[in-house]
């Protein structure tokens, strides 16, 4: 029998019993539909929280936080040419901090941003990005992060009165002006550890660039970037010698590795603790987190198979009914000479289809679903809480992965539940079925 | 044709441990030459269609072996069982068994489907096997829009429609009318003198056992020769 004509008598079948095929492939479609939607959500907070920054520099960013040689202070310029020999670095970061500082402008004040003293050229390989402005040429130059005009507060102000609940500035006490081009006054202090007076030291700089604002817009950045030089002349000022080895060479106090991908970033930190560095990569955290939600996407699809083995109960049931009503057919057309393998086929296929047009079905509204969820969802979310809700955040999200391993499962389950019903048409009595005792 | 050897059979009734064992056929010997016509009869109850059955492969006899133009079918599975009943056998049943929500043509078309041959073909056999059974008018009828006689017709249609070599017929014309019955008849005739089919029909029916070369009967369970010549 071809496979042609197999199919037309699934088709005769179904046609039938129309209401009960369809109301069939509708659980069908209903289990896997929930399957999908349920796991999606698994799959798009992942997507949201930790697939971009997989993409970003900040897996392929291993921090150098110290070396075995412990009487060492910090990173010597010998120790920068070391790492960058080493294979696939594409940048080194060496940063020099620039200890207690506050920015005044105007009657304003940044009290104490992470105020650091970087290479330029280093930055641009590591990979900065200006908002705006450009990058620092003259001694007396720095750029700002994107929110540190946010921590401007106004002087003379009360902190309770200056500070919101959260933290931030009050809007009225906030510099109000752009802060590019600006010139700044830049003040240093020093509290030695001999218990002697603390010193301070002022220089007039001048804003020249903002960075780019980070991709997470959770993240508030308040910070500061100047070039080595006006460190040396600070640390001049101040009397201040632990920033220097005792030949006048710069220490470096942190110093990040730049890997050119992530799968280089294993074997670098093997290097790295062959010389005798401590470092540390977020890539490894990264991929426990990634671990973690991959268990828990596994947890939701499980979840969801239990809605497709709960709809498959309906294709068992219509299936062995279909059985029983037709036992008379199989039984003539066993006794005409039908092989059992065929008759098996006929049910197989037609629970196959069930199943296949459940799936596909519910695949379909799946994505209409998650398209809907990450469309309304938000706006609800807008509604109650009067929080704008960040655009990247992906509530359901999915991947062509999802729908095969949905369909997958669906199909799989449908066999199953089908095969008993098919191992039953076969096993119909010729004689029996003839004299209508089934 | 056909050649049975000691065939003995009985039924089990009942559940285990407390079965009754049902004896019907004993150590029966039967041989049927091509293009004979042989009728079986008996009373009622005696085994006919036990041993029909046995031949058509529905069932396993408790022992003895059979053998089917030159094939011992002793001992197969079903699927053996169903693929040579295609080739091979025609079966006619009293109450016709012709599938309820299929036409005429379709329940005749179905042995062309089953041992799928190609569809253009299988149109024109029908058609061809619809004339000879003079149905040609009725194709699009569903068995519930045609007479006993017609149906059985359809019946017979379908049977022949892969030309097997043997018919095994269990009370063709039992539920059928005398008119019918002699039309029937005769396209049994025909058949048998044109394509030289060999058929085997149980009957209680002295008009039906009229037309076929030998008669034999069954009685308690063994076989009786009523005329014509015993085989040997
Ligand atoms: N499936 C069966 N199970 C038990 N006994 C059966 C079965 N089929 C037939 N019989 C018994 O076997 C005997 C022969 O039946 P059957 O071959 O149908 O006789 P016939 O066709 O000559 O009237 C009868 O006594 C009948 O009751
Ligand atoms: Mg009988």
């Amino acid at each position: 029998m071809t496979f042609k004509d197999k199919w037309r008598f699934v088709q005769q079948n179904m046609k039938k019993n129309k209401v009960r095929v369809f109301m069939t492939i509708l659980a069908a479609a209903m289990g896997s539909c929930f399957l999908i939607v349920l796991a999606s959500v698994g799959f798009g907070l992942h997507d949201s929280l930790i697939k971009d920054e997989l993409e970003s520099r900040a897996v392929t960013k291993i921090d150098i936080y110290g070396t075995d040689d412990e009487e060492q202070l910090g990173f010597t310029t010998e120790n920068i040419a070391e790492l960058k020999q080493i294979e696939n670095v594409d940048a080194v970061r060496q940063i020099q901090s620039l200890g207690e500082t506050n920015f005044h402008l105007d009657g304003y004040t940044n009290e104490m941003p992470s105020a650091i003293a970087v290479d330029f050229e280093n930055e641009k390989q590591a990979g900065i990005e200006l908002g705006s402005g450009r990058l620092p040429e003259k001694e007396n130059e720095i750029v700002v992060s994107s929110d540190f005009a946010e921590f401007l507060g106004k002087d003379g102000v009360e902190d309770k009165d200056k500070f919101a609940e959260d933290g931030t500035i009050q809007s009225e006490y906030l510099y109000k002006e752009k802060v590019l081009n600006k010139e700044i006054e830049l003040e240093a202090s020093t509290f030695p550890e001999d218990g002697s007076e603390p010193r301070t030291a002022t220089e007039k700089v001048q804003i020249v660039g903002i960075e780019a604002a980070p991709a997470n817009e959770y993240i508030y950045t308040n910070s500061v970037k100047t070039t080595p030089e006006l460190k040396r002349t600070l640390d001049e000022a101040l009397n201040v010698t632990d920033s220097y080895t005792e030949q006048g060479d710069p220490l470096y106090d942190q110093v990040e590795v730049y890997a050119s991908n992530a799968e280089a970033v294993e074997p670098i930190l093997n290097s790295l603790d062959e010389k005798g560095y401590l470092a540390y990569s977020n890539l490894e955290e990264l991929k426990n987190i990634n671990i973690l939600f991959n268990v828990a996407k596994a947890g939701l699809i499980i979840v969801g198979t239990i809605a497709v083995l709960i709809a498959s109960i309906g294709i068992y049931n219509t299936m062995t009914m279909a059985v029983t009503e037709r036992a008379p057919d199989i039984g003539i057309m066993k006794a005409i000479g039908a092989n059992p393998k065929t008759i098996k086929q006929i049910f197989l296929m037609e629970s196959t289809f069930i199943g296949l047009a459940g799936a596909l079905i519910g695949t379909a509204v799946a994505y209409l679903i998650s398209f809907l969820v990450n469309v309304g969802v938000p706006l609800i979310l807008e509604q109650i809480f009067e929080e704008e809700i960040p655009a990247t955040l992906q509530l359901s999200s999915i991947p062509f992965l999802l729908a095969a391993i949905s369909i997958t499962i669906c199909l799989i389950v449908t066999i199953m539940s089908g095969s008993r019903p098919a191992k039953q048409a076969t096993n119909v009595d010729v004689l029996r079925a003839l004299r209508r005792e089934i | 044709m056909i050649t049975i050897k000691q065939v003995s059979h009985h039924y089990t009734m009942g559940k285990k441990a407390k079965e009754t064992i049902v004896p019907v056929l004993h150590g029966i010997d039967l041989h049927v030459e091509k293009g004979e016509i042989v009728s079986l009869i008996g009373k009622s109850g005696s085994g006919k269609s036990t041993l029909l059955h046995i031949i058509g492969g529905f069932i396993q006899p408790t022992s003895g072996q059979v053998e089917i133009n030159g094939t011992p079918i002793t001992g197969w599975n079903e699927g053996q069982l169903a693929d040579f009943r295609l080739q091979h056998i025609g079966y006619i049943f009293q109450n016709f068994q012709l599938i309820p929500s299929m036409t005429a043509a379709q329940n005749i078309e179905l042995p062309l489907i089953l041992n799928g041959t190609p569809k253009q073909k299988r149109q024109q056999k029908v058609e061809n096997i619809l004339r000879q059974v003079e149905l040609e008018a009725f194709s699009e009828h569903y068995p519930s829009e045609l007479s006993g006689g017609q149906q059985q017709r359809v019946a017979i249609a379908r049977a022949l429609i892969l030309d097997p070599p043997l018919i095994l017929a269990d009370e063709p014309t039992g539920s059928l009318d005398s008119d019918t019955e002699a039309e029937l008849l005769t396209l049994i005739r025909k058949l048998n003198k044109q394509n030289g089919i060999t058929f085997l029909i149980i009957t209680h029916d002295q008009e039906v056992a009229a037309i076929a070369d030998r008669q034999l009967e069954i009685r308690d369970g063994q076989m009786k020769k009523v005329k014509g010549v015993m085989p040997v």
